[in-house]
């Protein structure tokens, strides 16, 4: 498991630590399980984008 | 600042990818494969470019999602007054074209040194890849 030390801006902070108590409560982990729900929500995001393009590009071919 | 296995797709795959014509459309699509892999870039202007082509045959709805998916995927990268006081200088002393003079200086910009592009010339400084 890595540790990192990342730097953000009070306004961010506050909202990851607003988030992070609505999702997870006063959990030691909550911060880095948000964190780790967001990048997957990203990389779901993009996956499917990625798929609906995939799909635009396939109609082409009727 | 870009990756350094990131490069450029120019508006012309774009277009070819999303076209009904089978002309380098495999190609296009095999770009833009590996492009979404890269987190491929696309200057502002062609990513405009394409949406001033694909508008004629899409419903607006269509083209919202579209651009979102698009803009999801890839990068869209706008040029600094830098690159396009850059571009203008070059444009005008060299006589290129102001769009490929400012393609050059948006490459150099961001590190970028391939580009995609099936109507592009060679230029100094940047490789030009079909597929």
């Amino acid at each position: 498991m890595g540790v990192m030390t990342i730097s953000m801006g009070a306004e961010s902070e506050k909202m990851l630590r607003d988030m992070a108590k609505a999702k997870y409560g006063n959990r030691k982990d909550a911060i880095s399980k948000t964190i780790i729900d967001s990048l997957k929500a990203q990389k779901d995001k993009e996956e499917a984008a990625a798929n609906r393009l995939r799909l635009e590009w396939a109609k082409g071919d009727k | 600042m870009a990756s350094n296995n990131s490069f450029l797709i120019s508006a012309d795959v774009l277009i070819s990818a999303f076209s009904p014509n089978k002309r380098n459309k495999n190609a296009a699509i095999i770009i833009l494969e590996k492009g979404i892999k890269n987190k491929a870039c696309i200057v502002e202007s062609d990513f405009l470019e394409f949406i001033s082509v694909i508008i004629q045959k899409k419903y607006v709805g269509d083209i919202k999602t579209l651009v979102e998916d698009l803009q999801a995927v890839y990068k869209i990268i706008k040029p600094s007054n830098k690159a396009i006081v850059g571009a203008i200088s070059v444009a005008k002393n060299k006589k290129k074209d102001y769009n490929v003079a400012l393609l050059i200086e948006m490459m150099k910009e961001n590190n970028l040194s391939v580009i995609y592009s099936f109507g592009l010339k060679p230029v100094t400084g940047f490789k030009v890849k079909r597929a």
